[in-house]
């Protein structure tokens, strides 16, 4: 007994009481759970914003002053000027002009301080130091807490509390490691992500013949689905005689189950923003184009080259219809080319910053900035239900690989970076402690350090670890994580 | 040891030559079918002749007539049986075939090439778009590099929207080119319409016995010929205007996209 207590395991029943409810619901094909009265779950929504190939916060909202730097030559300061502060909130903002982004040619403002202007009051900053510089491994580590509640991904855990009545409760179009989907076994199969690779087409895979050129009509299909589920897929049929205890056959036939419900939400409609087109020739197909679809394109008018205008405009649809609890989105490393310029998104996404940090991580915070303050305008303008937004109930995660490297060449405006462990998060939502930067940052060494988990308090002793940081996302969207024995974290939740 | 060995093989032996010399599932000889079959495959389809014979000895639905090879005619349908009892595995381990396999199969199949299967909106090839959600990796635009381990919600209705553009598009071919066709070929039209005339009679059972031979390496039992036709009835009395059509595309998609199809 008291070995077992001396023991820091989990308890494999206090884990699993907190997929309890979400198995049960499992257990239902997503087309009955589709048909569940969304009232009878309180919905939270995470969105999470991936920095991929590191999103550095001493380069957006912890940018240090050179004036504060005891050794402003040698280190990522910046000009006085350049840090901008809106009214009393403590965040940075850098706004530049880039002439180029190192050797690629780019011509262009970019700016974080209108998002601070206008989401100052629910952004949070919180500082932590990771555990990997490996990309994909510091990917996922950003959303397993290092595997802090059995390797599950901070959406899994939403998906998996708040998802039972959504037809596709986990929607990631993110790459890499951000995609990776998290390693507990246990988790009920209707909150692993659906990957998405192209944002634009990807809902007409939400039926099985509208949108299909000559396809029969629902009855005719009906009476085929009939009979292969009955006649060929018989229980005394040969095959399923000696496979059909095979638990991958039992989750496809649930989840084939399930598309009846999706099919039947007309979300091939809802989800479709393309315009009718030559291009996307809907009508030739027998589609329209979903009621918001016009909408959307006008507050996402990149949508068509700009795989992240298009992710923010379906992410906005997923989460509007009640699809989606949690929805992935991010810059891939593929760069983004020739749509507004020679050159509108540097390969690598942030990790181009190896050749030009300061180019990269301006344009691309200020590319991910842009986006996310449309989707939570979009968000905010969408009544949830009882006087309350979707924007109410929702939690912008900006996560990142890991930081860059301090270091620079004695006073260069542009120079390139490595991979390095300290750095920081922001965190937008009216649900965290918004308006506060959790933590602090060395001007001396603009390594960032950490906070009291209770108070807030600065604490230049201690940096943060990943499971702190995923237990508070998690607590500010009001999942219970006691389960996982997950460290406290009221800090980093609002009131 | 070497006598357990032997005897083994000596019963497999006799139970071969019973279900040889027990066939007498209806019109269709499966040696026979073997040797007309068109293509280059008729190995595998032999081996789906000789299940019809063994479905005469025991009943595996009833002896149906022996498979072509794939690509070839096949035999009629047989009488009824009663099912044959099979052991459950033991081990269970069905696998989903997952983008690449279903692409060649799905091709292979239905005599497409791989990259005529399916395109969304006329532009997209579906397994560009939806690959990854069918266990497919994704290496240049998501660094993924390992399928996922499990099927995603939208897969279901991913693999019946590939099928039902797969199927669609060898009927049509059959229909328009029947010189060269491979499944439907038999089937009357009348202009671009397929015309049936009787569910029950050769050319459609030929169709039927054609698509699960192709499908499933294997031939239909008579239960399901008998809910093939089934179907037909069910399509025809409803309000499609082209039953027949109707019907060719629905009983490719069952097949297709069945889980004896899907797993291996």
């Amino acid at each position: 007994m008291g070995r077992m207590m001396l023991k820091p395991k989990l308890n494999r029943r206090q884990i699993l009481k907190g997929f309890a409810a979400a198995a049960a619901a499992a257990s239902l094909p997503a087309g009955a759970r589709a048909q569940i009265d969304p009232g009878q779950v309180d919905p939270r929504f995470l969105i999470v914003m991936t920095g991929t190939g590191g999103a550095s916060i001493v380069d957006s909202m912890l940018a240090v002053r050179a004036s504060q730097s005891s050794n402003p030559a040698g280190i990522n300061v910046y000009p006085d000027a350049m840090v901008q502060r809106i009214g009393d909130l403590p965040f940075s903002a850098i706004d530049q002009d880039l002439r180029n982004i190192g050797p690629l040619p780019y011509r262009g403002p970019a700016n974080q301080s209108d998002f601070v202007r206008r989401h100052g009051q629910d952004m949070m900053a919180v500082t932590h130091t990771g555990t990997s510089v490996n990309h994909l491994i510091a990917q996922k580590r950003s959303l397993t807490g290092n595997d802090a509640w059995n390797g599950a991904t901070l959406q899994e855990i939403v998906a998996a509390t708040y998802g039972q009545g959504a037809p596709v409760p986990n929607v990631n179009m993110s790459s890499g490691g951000y995609l990776e989907p998290g390693i507990d076994t246990r988790l009920p199969d209707f909150a692993r992500a659906e990957p998405v690779i192209d944002p634009k087409v990807w809902a007409l895979g939400l039926d099985g013949n509208r949108g299909v050129d000559q396809a029969p009509p629902r009855g005719a299909l009906d009476s085929a689905r009939r009979f292969r589920d009955t006649i060929i897929e018989a229980p005394n049929s040969a095959f399923l005689q000696t496979f059909g205890e095979s638990p991958e056959i039992a989750r496809w036939k649930a989840q084939r189950t399930g598309q009846l419900g999706i099919e039947e939400a007309d979300l091939i409609r809802k989800l479709t923003f393309l315009p009718d087109t030559l291009g996307t020739p809907l009508e030739r197909f027998g589609l329209t184009p979903g009621p918001d679809a016009a909408r959307v394109r006008e507050v996402f008018p990149l949508w068509e080259i700009d795989p992240m205008e298009a992710q923010g405009a379906l992410a906005y649809l997923l989460i509007k219809n009640r699809v989606s609890v949690t929805v992935t989105i991010g810059p891939s490393s593929a760069p983004v080319v020739g749509g507004q310029q020679t050159v509108d998104s540097p390969p690598l996404a942030f990790d181009f910053s190896h050749s030009a940090h300061r180019a990269t991580q301006a344009l691309m915070w200020s590319r991910m900035l842009s986006v996310v303050d449309r989707l939570i305008g979009l968000l905010k303008a969408e009544e949830f239900g009882g006087g309350e937004s979707f924007w109410d109930r929702s939690l912008v995660y900006f996560a990142t690989d890991f930081g860059r490297s301090r270091r620079r060449p004695d006073n260069a405006e542009d120079f390139g970076t490595g991979h390095a462990l300290n750095n920081g998060s922001l965190i937008v939502s009216p649900m965290a402690n918004g308006g506060k930067i959790l933590g602090g940052v060395d001007p001396d060494t603009v390594l960032t350090y950490g906070f009291d988990p209770q108070t807030g308090a600065p604490d230049v002793g201690r940096t943060m670890n990943e499971p702190e940081i995923f237990a508070g996302i998690l607590q500010a969207l009001s999942v219970d994580t006691s389960p996982a024995r997950l460290p406290n974290m009221p800090a980093m939740r609002r009131g | 040891m070497r006598l357990d060995g032997f005897m083994k093989r000596l019963m497999w032996l006799g139970i071969a030559v019973l279900a040889v010399g027990c066939d007498d599932g209806g019109s269709g000889d499966p040696v026979d079918d073997m040797t007309v079959g068109e293509g280059g495959n008729g190995g595998a389809a032999g081996g789906a002749g000789g299940s019809g014979g063994a479905g005469a000895a025991g009943g595996e639905g009833g002896g149906v007539g022996g498979a072509g090879g794939v690509g070839g005619a096949a035999g009629g349908a047989g009488g009824g049986g009663e099912p044959v009892e099979h052991l459950g595995s033991r081990h269970p381990r069905a696998r989903f075939k997952r983008a690449d396999r279903i692409r060649l199969d799905f091709a292979r199949a239905l005599s497409l090439e791989p990259e005529q299967l399916c395109t969304e909106l006329g532009f997209n090839k579906c397994f560009d778009v939806h690959g990854i959600s069918l266990g497919g990796v994704e290496a240049y635009n998501a660094n993924i590099y390992e399928p996922f381990e499990n099927t995603s919600v939208a897969a279901p209705m991913i693999v019946e929207r590939i099928a039902t553009f797969a199927c669609s598009r060898r009927i049509f071919l059959d229909v328009s080119e029947r010189e060269s066709s491979q499944i439907w070929g038999d089937v009357p039209t009348e202009g671009a319409r397929v015309i049936i005339s009787d569910i029950e009679g050769p050319e459609a059972v030929d169709a039927i016995t054609a698509m699960f031979t192709r499908g499933l390496q294997r031939r239909p039992t008579a239960v399901e010929i008998a809910g093939a036709q089934a179907m037909y009835r069910e399509i025809a009395a409803s309000d499609s205007d082209q039953p027949a059509l109707h019907w060719a595309q629905g009983l490719c998609v069952a097949v297709l996209t069945s889980v004896e199809s899907l797993f291996y």
